[in-house]
């Protein structure tokens, strides 16, 4: 074992906090979801232009074809570059263009990986809907084969950038005599299209990039489906899984830059009542906040462990939902050490930022992709062997 | 960057769970079997089998190995609640070879000088029968000889003697701040083998226990407690190993690690012999089942050297000093 990069990854690491130094936007990331999602496809094209775009996708694509190793070095170090954060490209970059590599036809690869890349498109997911949520397998959106075409109609919900995103991950029932996860089939739905009509729902933030999706007979090309027909669960589920896999590695870094800035703030803020003494004076908060610190640097562990074995072959399972449980936990302890010191009233310092859409999003994050129950249920089921709790 | 374990590390941990499963197992919950004669089995085990000077030169006996190796054998001593002499053992045998007591060091591994560990300066874990006293703070290690011997105390853990730290001559003593860190670590790798101990337990009852015609393991109370123990057990894994390679190689930052490892570590002890406990039922409340010997082991290795909260504060003074290094933006 050992933690040494080799001379290759500390030079790509130097010529990336380099690149990051220069490039990276002086500008915030807009609020308005039109306006961010500019913003993005912007960003995007100016880290493919500069050759950052892809680090592990295969290069005949337009990616680097570099390791995964690499992946991590970049994300380090556009963490602490303060890079802009996914916004409306995580679901083109960690999910859809990840199946695709994997699961996709030739034409379908040709078609998006090169434009995911670019910054031309964005994507958006269609899983949930609103009476298939944690039992995402009971969705009951149709999809009638009808020759070359797939007939769509139904709901999705809890889309993120509906309306700002250029095509959409679409799980449909083709099936209409299955139940469950048989009979689904994974689709690349093209957000232009006729029939389609989408509704905004505003987040406890004040963000409105949350969407409701109607499907009215709206006609998709039988040649979308990714995977096979009818075998939609399996796609769906590599997806999720690399969601749950890799995506993880950006936020842990920016969590530990989180904790550091904590530790720093804490020794000149003081908590709330309190105008004497700074919080880190504070026995109980400097305590917490040094669980946290130890927490988030476990996770930084626990990811270059997962990674060494992926690096060796292996390939993300299901130990990936114990990675966004411990995620998405230890971000909640940090939003809430963030909220007690930051949400002081008067507290108005510009170091604060963002705290506030930081605290209230961390809800968003630990539910999306699958509540902490229902991660909890998946770690029981597959890394456990427990017995079933869930009817099939 | 590679922290995947190699053939020669899993043999470690293989022969080592092994021996220990075979040896000295904590099934029926080590009835009839006194903390003395436990710790006395414990150290004739560790002798037969070298692993005390599993960190020491092959000069005096020992097997040339890194904090690695030593961290690998400490996590199962944990798993297997392995008596404590056999990780005070480890260190106090480097301590004496490092200040150049070879003799001492050698009847370290050999077996013939139990290893106490001082607590607070006045308490000796592992005390009764012992020979040696071994001192471990931020400033430096030393290594005592008894000069008179004192009575066994009514010990909390079932697992480990406890007597007053008798009155003592210093035989050997280095500065510096290592044999706390390691220490520390070698601890918190016995918390995170416990931890994985008091899971495995939970889950090979779930499946067999039947209530309400169905194992319990399919209730989703029972289910969400057990998901919580890997969670636990997975970070203190990762960071014990992470800490393990940063200490041996010196690097930057290593301090902050081994105190993260250690405060996971604990937590994850203590919160899954709880829970264990608490997934037995009825059971895990009997002296007959091991579930108590977890619990004990893992308060008892709490407050072996630092409480929680200490932990935390001396954490703490590593960080404090850090740059501001991002706009919270």
């Amino acid at each position: 074992m050992d933690l040494d990069w080799s001379i290759e990854d500390v030079a790509f690491r130097e010529s990336a906090r380099d690149w990051l130094s220069v490039n990276v936007p002086s500008v915030a990331r807009p609020r308005d979801p039109f306006a961010a999602s500019e913003f993005d496809r912007a960003w995007q094209r100016v880290l493919f232009d500069g050759g950052w775009a892809g680090i592990n996708w295969p290069s005949e694509h337009g990616g680097l074809g570099l390791s995964i190793l690499r992946q991590v070095i970049w994300y380090e170090e556009y963490a602490r570059a303060h890079g802009p954060s996914f916004g409306f490209r995580f679901v083109a970059l960690n999910h859809a263009g990840p199946t695709l590599i994997a699961l996709g036809s030739d034409d379908q690869k040709n078609v998006h990986l090169r434009s995911i890349l670019s910054g031309a498109e964005l994507w958006c997911q269609g899983f949930s809907e609103p009476n298939a949520g944690s039992d995402l397998a009971s969705l009951r959106t149709r999809g009638v084969v009808d020759g070359d075409e797939i007939v769509v109609t139904g709901q999705k919900i809890w889309t993120t950038g509906a309306a700002q995103t250029d095509f959409q991950e679409l799980l449909v029932r083709t099936d209409p005599d299955s139940k469950g996860h048989r009979g689904l089939s994974w689709i690349i739905c093209p957000m232009s299209l006729p029939g389609l009509e989408v509704h905004p729902i505003e987040k406890m933030t004040g963000h409105a990039e949350f969407c409701s999706v109607f499907y009215n007979e709206s006609r998709i090309p039988l040649a979308n489906v990714v995977g096979r027909l009818n075998e939609g669960w399996k796609t769906a589920m590599a997806t999720l899984g690399f969601e749950r896999g890799t995506a993880f590695i950006a936020e842990v870094a920016e969590l530990e830059l989180r904790v550091e800035a904590l530790i720093a703030l804490s020794q000149r803020t003081n908590l709330s009542g309190r105008t004497a003494r700074p919080a880190w004076s504070d026995d109980e908060y400097r305590r917490k906040l040094m669980g946290a610190e130890a927490a988030v640097r476990a996770l930084r562990s626990l990811n270059y462990e997962n990674l060494s074995r992926y690096e060796l072959g292996a390939t993300p399972g299901s130990e990936a939902s114990v990675t966004k449980l411990l995620v998405t936990e230890t971000g909640r302890e940090v939003q809430e050490l963030t909220l007690e010191l930051a949400g002081a009233p008067g507290v108005e310092d510009e170091a604060w930022g963002d705290w506030r859409d930081f605290f209230l999003n961390g809800f968003a994050l630990s539910i999306g992709g699958g509540t902490p129950e229902i991660q909890r249920e998946i770690i029981a089921d597959r890394v456990l062997n427990l017995p079933r709790s869930r009817r099939a | 960057m590679n922290l995947s374990l190699g053939p020669d590390e899993i043999a470690i941990i293989d022969s080592a769970r092994d021996a220990l499963a075979h040896e000295l197992p904590i099934a029926k919950g080590r009835s009839g079997l006194s903390a003395l004669a436990q710790e006395q089995q414990g150290i004739a085990l560790a002798a037969s089998l070298g692993w005390l000077g599993i960190g020491c030169s092959e000069d005096v006996g020992g097997a040339g190995g890194s904090i690695i190796e030593e961290v690998l054998l400490a996590c199962e001593l944990g798993r297997g609640v392995a008596p404590l002499p056999l990780l005070s053992g480890l260190i106090a045998a480097r301590l004496a070879e490092a200040a150049g007591a070879p003799e001492e060091a050698a009847a370290i591994i050999s077996g013939s000088q139990k290893v106490a560990l001082v607590q607070s300066d006045k308490w000796a874990l592992a005390g009764s029968g012992a020979s040696l006293f071994l001192k471990v703070d931020d400033v430096g290690a030393r290594l005592f000889r008894a000069s008179n011997t004192e009575a066994e105390l009514a010990s909390f853990d079932p697992t480990m003697t406890v007597t007053l730290y008798p009155d003592c001559t210093c035989i050997v003593s280095l500065t510096g701040r290592s044999w706390f860190l390691e220490l520390q670590l070698l601890i918190a790798a016995a918390q995170t083998g416990l931890a994985e101990a008091a899971l495995a337990s939970s889950l090979e009852h779930a499946k067999l226990r039947e209530q309400f015609g169905q194992p319990i393991g399919a209730f989703q109370a029972v289910r969400h407690k057990c998901s919580d123990m890997v969670l636990r057990c997975a970070r203190a894994r990762a960071q014990m190993l992470f800490a393990a390679v940063a200490l041996r190689d010196g690097r930057d930052q290593a301090e902050r690690d081994v105190l993260a490892a250690a405060i996971v570590a604990h937590e994850a002890a203590n919160a899954n012999a709880r829970t264990n406990i608490f997934i037995h039922g009825a059971q895990g409340v009997t002296a007959e089942h091991s579930a108590h010997l977890f619990l004990k082991r893992s308060i008892s290795m709490s407050g072996a050297v630092e409480s929680m909260a200490a932990l935390r504060d001396i954490l703490s003074g590593f960080a404090q000093n850090v740059e501001e290094v991002m706009h919270a933006g």
